[in-house]
């Protein structure tokens, strides 16, 4: 029980606090997360168009209802950046991150407590010099209590549809998105916070996209007491996806490396599938070859997926069911959990998100999971 | 009373004549197509740059009629541009008040001025192929002449036809859509689908 009780307020603890790209835009048509972001793979500041279109298609309300082209473009909008106190130039996109997040868990005496945390703190500023952008976020590391920057890039845009980048950031495996704590992020080793230092070549056109990077180096994460979360790591990561009937993103990802203690071989397909402009199904397999370096014995094969259901009840109000499986090796019969989920994610205007979700963790072989709960607030200026 | 053999020989190699003749004339003759009467889809798609992204609109189905008469054809078909739809209301507010001026140019219009094997279409009942087409696209007052290919296909007293083209949105005077950085490519491509009943006039 005291196992079960640590790991519900760890891993709500440490659920959603990086962000920021929102896979389920494919159900209108966004197969490409670059429409909507700087980094080619999704996440992180906005482009002029998808805070636009934060407005538009994402918030319940706040989006451009009237005229608004010609001279009054330059007009004052609710999902400019800051709601257009500040006016940064043409060439510089702004944006930020701030989550809080309140946990309700049991405690060892059997009642219940609840916290607030402050998951995450962050700016980000992207320049564009012609062809060159630079893209940097600064916040508090809330695990070392520390200023850090999270992500930070140079990309250079070969032509309309190639760009190169070099810098810290999460390299392109399966669907980006948000919950990141799930078995297909957590369970490969790509938790929040994890994210390298990369050489990407990326190919987004139309009807297709290819990501080729070499993962050099990835500094260790640590607590505030020294203890590390996450290893070095380098390696190599390709994904590759097409686009069917501009709604339907169907691809498929390989990554092969290794960490201090660990040999990595992963590959699998993924799904971003928009049967409605209203339900989406995201759905993630990779199967995982997982080497300890210091065991000789080759642990085999395993298996992790993650698969969403979403279905908007109006626009900006979702609902959603989510099940996982971490399986770390079919060898080991009684290794891995399944993950059942459902929530609530609400957008009620541009710069906000709020999300409810309730989780059951049940170890491979128990006949009783874990639950937890948490309601998350996200500040996205 | 009777008729001698030969009487009746020539009355009904007449009537045998005569109703040949006049199923000749119906197949080369006059047919039309109210397309009004039919079903059919309206479909654009449009790609954005540079951030990849694909637009596929739709739009009513198609109305009007064409008429078929012998060797040539002629008639009009239209879709509102009220009704286009590319799945978001900013962008659909943004394409028809700006680019399309809808209340000024409230309608797309197709006036089709060849089809190849039109013989075939109106002799026999059980056509399909896919044939060339030549006529005049309106879209926000400008017409311009347009050629493509049709898939044609007749079941009986029916016909379907799908065609698809590529236009240059600049050839219509319409103004490049451009939104927060982003600028939808000249070329959009158009599809129009129906099936209509098809009538011997």
């Amino acid at each position: 029980m005291k196992t079960k009780i640590l790991f519900s307020v760890v891993g709500t603890l440490l659920l959603s606090a990086t962000a920021h790209a929102f896979p389920e835009m494919v159900r209108h048509g966004y197969a490409a997360c670059v429409t909507c972001h700087v980094s080619p793979d999704g996440g992180g500041v906005l482009t002029w168009y998808g805070r636009e279109i934060s407005g538009a298609a994402l918030s319940t309300w706040g989006g451009r209802e009237k005229s608004y082209w010609g001279p009054e473009q330059k007009e004052h909008h609710e999902t400019f950046f800051a709601w257009d106190l500040i006016t940064p130039p043409e060439w510089l996109l702004l944006g930020g991150d701030v989550r809080l997040n309140r946990i309700q868990y049991r405690t060892q005496d059997g009642g219940s407590a609840s916290r607030l945390i402050l998951m995450q703190a962050d700016l980000e500023a992207a320049a564009k010099f012609k062809k060159l952008t630079i893209d940097a976020t600064i916040g508090r590391d809330e695990n070392a209590r520390e200023i850090f920057s999270r992500r930070h890039f140079l990309k250079y845009q070969l032509n309309n549809r190639t760009t190169v980048r070099f810098g810290k950031f999460f390299h392109a495996y399966g669907i980006r998105m948000p919950e990141h704590a799930v078995s297909t992020k957590r369970g490969l080793g790509w938790d929040q916070g994890s994210e390298s230092y990369n050489i990407e070549g990326a190919l987004v056109d139309s009807n297709y996209d290819v990501f080729l990077t070499a993962l050099l180096s990835r500094p260790e994460t640590k607590g505030q007491n020294g203890m590390v979360f996450g290893e070095d790591e380098s390696g190599f990561s390709a994904r590759a996806s097409t686009f069917l009937a501009e709604k339907y993103k169907i691809g498929a990802s390989f990554f092969t490396g290794s960490t201090k203690s660990t040999d990595k071989t992963i590959l699998g397909p993924f799904a971003m599938l928009g049967f409605t402009p209203h339900f989406t199904v995201l759905s993630e397999f990779d199967f995982t070859n997982l080497k300890l370096k210091s065991v000789t014995k080759d642990p085999g094969w395993g298996l992790v997926s993650f698969n969403k259901a979403d279905y908007e009840l109006i626009q900006g109000l979702h609902a959603f069911a989510t099940y996982e499986t971490y399986r770390p090796a079919f060898s080991d019969s009684t290794s891995g959990v399944n993950t059942l989920g459902a929530g609530l994610q609400w957008f009620p205007r541009p710069h906000f998100e709020l999300q409810t979700v309730w989780k059951n963790d049940k170890p491979v072989g128990a006949t009783e999971g874990s639950h937890y709960f948490f309601l998350m607030a996200h500040f996205y200026p | 009373m009777k008729f001698p053999s030969s009487a009746v020989f020539l009355f009904v190699a007449a009537g045998a004549s005569s109703l040949m003749l006049a199923a000749t004339a119906s197949a080369a003759g006059k047919w039309v197509i109210p397309v009004d009467e039919g079903t059919g889809s309206t479909e654009f798609v449009a790609v954005g740059n540079p951030t990849a992204i694909r637009i596929r609109g739709t739009a009513e189905r198609p109305k009007g009629k064409l008429t078929i008469d012998g060797a040539s054809v002629s008639g009009t078909i239209t879709v509102p541009v009220a009704s286009f739809d590319s799945g978001l209301a900013l962008r659909n507010q943004h394409m028809k008040q700006k680019y399309m001026e809808v209340d000024k140019y409230p309608d797309v219009a197709f006036s089709l001025t060849s089809l190849g094997s039109l013989d075939k279409v109106t002799e026999s009942k059980d056509f399909s192929s896919e044939v060339p087409f030549d006529g005049k696209l309106k879209i926000h007052g400008v017409e311009k002449g347009v050629q493509g290919k049709a898939k044609v296909a007749r079941k009986g007293d029916s016909v379907s036809v799908a065609a698809a083209m590529k236009i240059n949105i600049r050839d219509f005077n319409i103004e490049v859509p451009t939104f927060a950085g982003v600028t939808v490519t000249n070329d959009v491509d158009i599809k129009v689908e129906f099936t209509a009943p098809m009538r011997a006039q």
